[in-house]
């Protein structure tokens, strides 16, 4: 083994297994989904027990010549930074699109390894693969393998160590034939030097002069003799061929594959439609003609009724009762040990009462993200956005976009991120505004606790009626973005539809336990820090006096400057205002904070909050919370997303304000009803 | 998107099936290659077909249907035991 260190990289289709064999290879457990185009970054590890190896995920691509930000990743990693080894993940069930990206990896003449995954899948469909052929015709390893079972990864492993330690490069790098095959060998001879100056292999060079690629081409630095020679040379191969040059250059690469499928693949039943699948039942149900809208609804309708119906209130209503009898047991035991009484006040109304408030509604979210989960997983995220494409278009989005707002019932931060994945600026744009109307899971703890408190009769209705208002706001929003600023056409929809898989329950209980984790991470670092901020504002006055009563402190001091602009909203006390401003920097905040502020004027938040609200100002107040300014975290996400100028600012006055209006509309609505 | 659409193998002369429409009618669901894509009417209309006679094609076309050198009428072909399905080559653009 080398001791010097080597860089693989790890390049396919989207959905093709990636990431999967990725947290294989090197235990890492980056998130994975029945979706394509889950990876928008490149993410590195370390192989395991080959530390001198680094392996790097880049994201998904069909082709080398690319069309969104996350391609350009992947090609641009290529070209710069030359990998000593590609780890080239090919999809079974779709050999032919798969050999596509192959055969240009091929070209680069970088050594190579070809991972024939979800091979595990194939007797289910009737097909066989002959791995020894195809290694044949290829002219590089071939390893069968199934990065979800586990299956052949180590054997992969050997082989592509093997390869990058001999460096080994492909055996016949110069694939196809016919007349395009023969443009590109009189322009590769033309352009050698050049190519070699960037080090990239002639034959590349020349497939992308054909291509007109116009990222790559001034790389080259042709001058203008040269760059009218390969012109000439490509137009007399159109008009030889009788087609432009995409579609030429793609027929040679497609003409190839079929001949080498025909060699290799074996296929049980010559009719694939015929192939009794899982996969092709359900969606004769999920895609159905009239039922297909009505079952995405239902489905969206039944996760959240079991996330805050019986199931996620019973969880919570059990885990509070946990930790309020851990606060019991903690504020008597420091009773009888005599402590200071300020250090019991921080400790049982700060810890206990505060952050304890935000994770008791732990268990609701969990059961969220499960089920939102699976949704992914199964493959079913990619069938509704096309079932939806039509009904978002009238909004100016296009189906692709039903991910990423799907995502934001999650958190908006990798919702947002999810925009990477849309293939046109306006899009991404659009959607990215529009993620904030999607209640984030941060918010169950404030929609919960109010609800619950204010409507004990209502509360699920509650809940679902603040999603829903989102859902429709964020519609009436996206038309009026369509007409003002983002005028044009929602971009070109082409979305692979994977396979259905069964979402493997280890995964699942993982990404569970790794959002369990963040949230305590974030509930015992940003919220108890706020919280404790917000305690200690509350318990002195501004000589640093503890105050007799928290009217007197800093905090309502501060708060009653501000308070006045929620009076016309009908919640002006000062509590409310300071947890607002402190749900800023995370929105469970808002809860613990006014637990905080309130403790020591009031027996419990409970009794505080129905002394503080009015049913109507109660209304209003979970308006507020559902609209006003995202999460710094989100704000700052979507600020690097947007790359706008004053972003970070424009976004959260601009939701704030929107915020202020409709609670303003709902109050006095509500005011006048009840 | 046509070079989008070429990458993803839809090149002039593939066998295609249209397998069913998006339940508002737009977009419509492809299998090709083996594999099932999405596309909207608007991006397929403008793509020039040519209806097959249904015993064309391949085994490894996955999408297709022959039996090797049967007739339009053998009750042999898988084809001819199953519904008349929609299938088109996919041809050059206009």
């Amino acid at each position: 083994m080398g001791q010097e260190t080597l860089t693989f990289a790890l390049m396919g289709n989207q959905n093709s297994g990636k990431t999967t064999l990725f947290n294989r290879l090197t235990g890492s457990e980056q998130q994975v989904s029945n979706y394509p185009g889950v990876t928008v970054e490149r993410i590195e590890g370390k192989l395991r027990q080959h530390s001198e190896c680094t392996i790097v995920d880049l994201p998904g691509i069909y082709s080398l010549s690319p069309y969104s930000p996350e391609e350009i990743i992947s090609r641009n990693f290529l070209l710069e930074e030359k990998p000593d080894l590609i780890l080239n993940i090919v999809d079974a069930t779709s050999l032919e699109r798969g050999l596509y990206l192959t055969l240009q990896l091929i070209e680069l003449d970088i050594p190579m390894t070809l991972a024939l995954n979800m091979i595990d899948e194939m007797p289910a469909l009737g097909r066989k693969i002959d791995v020894d052929k195809l290694e044949d015709v290829l002219g590089i390893p071939v390893v069968p393998i199934s990065a979800s079972q586990n299956e052949g990864v180590s054997e992969f492993v050997r082989v592509s160590l093997e390869t990058a330690n001999h460096k080994r490069k492909p055996k016949n790098p110069d694939l196809c034939s016919g007349t395009v095959h023969r443009a590109i060998h009189s322009i590769a001879s033309l352009v050698e030097d050049h190519a070699q100056d960037i080090r990239v292999t002639p034959r590349f060079a020349a497939t992308k002069l054909v291509e007109g690629d116009e990222l790559f081409i001034p790389k080259l630095k042709l001058n203008k003799n040269e760059l009218e020679t390969v012109d000439h040379i490509v137009l007399e191969m159109e008009r030889e061929s009788g087609t432009d040059r995409w579609a030429a250059l793609a027929d040679m690469r497609y003409e190839f594959i079929s001949m080498v499928e025909k060699k290799v693949l074996v296929c049980e039943y010559p009719n694939y439609e015929e192939v009794p699948t899982f996969s092709r039942a359900l969606d004769r149900v999920l895609l159905h003609k009239y039922f297909g809208i009505p079952i995405f609804f239902l489905i969206m309708g039944v996760i959240f009724w079991i996330a805050f119906g019986p199931l996620g209130n019973f969880l919570s209503e059990g885990f509070a009762d946990l930790i309020g009898l851990a606060g019991d047991a903690v504020g008597r035991g420091m009773e009888s040990l005599g402590m200071n009484p300020i250090i019991q006040s921080a400790i049982v109304d700060g810890l206990f009462s505060g952050v304890g408030a935000v994770v008791e509604f732990l268990p609701m979210i969990l059961v969220l993200f499960f089920l939102l989960s699976i949704l992914e997983d199964s493959g079913y995220m990619a069938r509704v956005a096309f079932i939806m494409d039509r009904l978002l278009r009238h909004i100016g989005l296009s189906g692709s976009s039903i991910v990423p707002l799907l995502l934001g019932f999650g958190c908006s931060v990798p919702a947002v991120m999810a925009t990477r994945t849309l293939p046109s600026k306006r899009d991404r744009y659009l959607t990215t505004l529009l993620i904030p109307f999607m209640s984030c899971s941060a918010k169950v703890p404030v929609y919960g606790l109010v609800a619950r408190t204010l409507f004990p009769q209502y509360v699920t209705l509650v809940v679902l009626g603040l999603y829903i208002l989102g859902m429709v706001l964020c519609v009436v929003t996206a038309l009026l973005l369509k007409r003002t600023v983002f005028k044009g056409e929602p971009s070109p929809f082409i979305l692979e539809l994977p396979l259905y898989r069964f979402p493997s329950l280890l995964s699942l209980g993982k990404l569970v336990w790794r959002h369990a984790k963040e949230f305590f991470h974030r509930a015992f670092t940003i919220i108890l820090l706020v919280t404790m901020i917000i305690w200690f504002l509350q318990s002195f006055n501004f000589q640093f006096f503890p105050v007799a009563s928290p009217d007197e402190s800093m905090l309502a001091t501060l708060a009653r400057t501000i308070s006045p602009i929620f009076s016309p909203l009908g919640f002006n006390h000062w509590a409310v205002t300071s947890a607002l401003i402190a749900g800023f920097t995370a929105k469970e905040v808002v809860i613990s904070a006014l637990s905080v502020a309130t403790a020591s004027s009031y027996p419990s938040l409970s009794a505080a909050l129905t002394q503080i609200f009015t049913p109507a100002s109660g209304l209003a107040f979970l308006v507020f919370i559902l609209l006003y300014t995202p999460c710094a975290a989100a704000v700052t996400v979507m600020h690097r997303e947007l790359k706008l100028k004053g972003g970070f600012a424009l976004i959260v006055l601009y939701q704030t304000t929107f915020a202020w209006v409709i609670s303003l509309l709902v109050y006095q609505l509500a005011s006048l009803i009840m | 998107m046509r070079r989008r659409l070429l990458d993803m193998g839809l090149t002039p002369g593939t066998v295609v099936k249209l397998v069913r429409m998006a339940p508002l009618g737009d977009p419509m669901q492809l299998c090709l290659r083996g594999y099932k894509l999405s596309l909207r009417r608007e991006a397929a209309s403008d793509i020039e077909i040519e209806p097959l006679d249904f015993c064309e094609g391949s085994c490894t076309r996955t999408c297709s249907y022959r039996t090797p050198g049967c007739a339009p009428d053998d009750p042999e072909c898988v084809y001819n035991k199953t519904r008349r399905r929609r299938m088109w080559r996919w041809g050059r653009r206009r």
